[in-house]
């Protein structure tokens, strides 16, 4: 009785252990994630100039914008994540997909509208680092 | 091995699961009221900005459109986080049940 009571318990511990909900804390997509809204925030910052001048910066930045996605959808148990980045990067919505889809079509975009867009996207991206820093770290797991 | 005193293990159990329960989801449910709060404040404060800037020219309507929509996918974002984060509080109550469940065991085994 005694035994079976502890062994029960073990299995109980090593299956609450082992069957985690979502994927724990990576130190590269949080790094990558702050980095590429500094990239992001910078080329915002030049869309009051012709879309053109800046075409293939912002060529490379979604490049760099592609690889995080991959990275990100590849993660086990990152579901969240994922669909983070896909709303983000997504040219038919309205945040950074958007902006960009927007300049090349209008040209040159307002300097208002570039500075309140440049905040909210700051923000965006801030969202997925948070929850990024908020998952847990090897360190937390004895 | 001596006897283990089972009525002290499972009432350790409890009051551990029940205290790691309260802390860990009323810490939580602090955060994401204060995320809300916070984003409501920022849609406010946006309209209130988006509103002079378009009666002053310097926004068109076009312009404030697209800045609704992206309030909107801004608001959707923080809510996933916050899903997000959800998970992560329930995957740290398991671990914690787990510390409590070996602790336990460790103790209640007197070699």
């Amino acid at each position: 009785m005694s035994t079976k009571f502890i062994v029960t318990l073990a299995i109980l511990a090593l299956v609450l252990y082992s069957c985690s909900t979502i994927a724990k804390f990576d130190q590269y997509a949080y790094s990558q994630t702050t980095s590429l809204k500094v990239d992001a925030i910078n080329i915002m910052g030049h869309a009051s100039d012709k879309y053109n001048l800046h075409a293939a910066e912002v060529t490379n930045l979604q490049t760099s914008l592609n690889k995080m996605y991959e990275y990100e959808r590849n993660r086990p148990k990152n579901e969240i994540s994922q669909k983070m980045w896909t709303i983000l990067i997504d040219s038919t919505g309205n945040l950074y997909g958007g902006f960009i889809k927007r300049w090349q079509k209008e040209g040159t975009l307002d300097t208002a509208f570039i500075r309140a867009s440049q905040t909210m996207i700051g923000q965006s991206f801030d969202q997925i680092s948070q929850l990024e820093s908020g998952k847990i770290k090897p360190s937390q797991i004895n | 091995m001596s006897t283990i005193n089972f009525d002290q293990l499972i009432q350790n159990l409890e009051s551990g699961v029940q205290s790691l329960a309260k802390s860990s989801f009323t810490e939580y449910e602090q955060a994401a009221k204060t995320d809300g709060a916070n984003a409501i404040d920022g849609m406010k404060n946006n309209l209130q900005v988006w509103s002079q800037a378009v009666a002053n020219g310097s926004l068109s309507f076009e312009d404030l459109g697209f800045l609704l929509k992206e309030e909107e996918a801004l608001t959707e974002m923080t809510a996933l986080k916050e899903a997000g984060l959800a998970e992560v509080r329930i995957d740290e109550f398991k671990l914690g049940v787990v510390n409590i469940i070996t602790a336990g065991i460790a103790s209640a085994i007197k070699v």
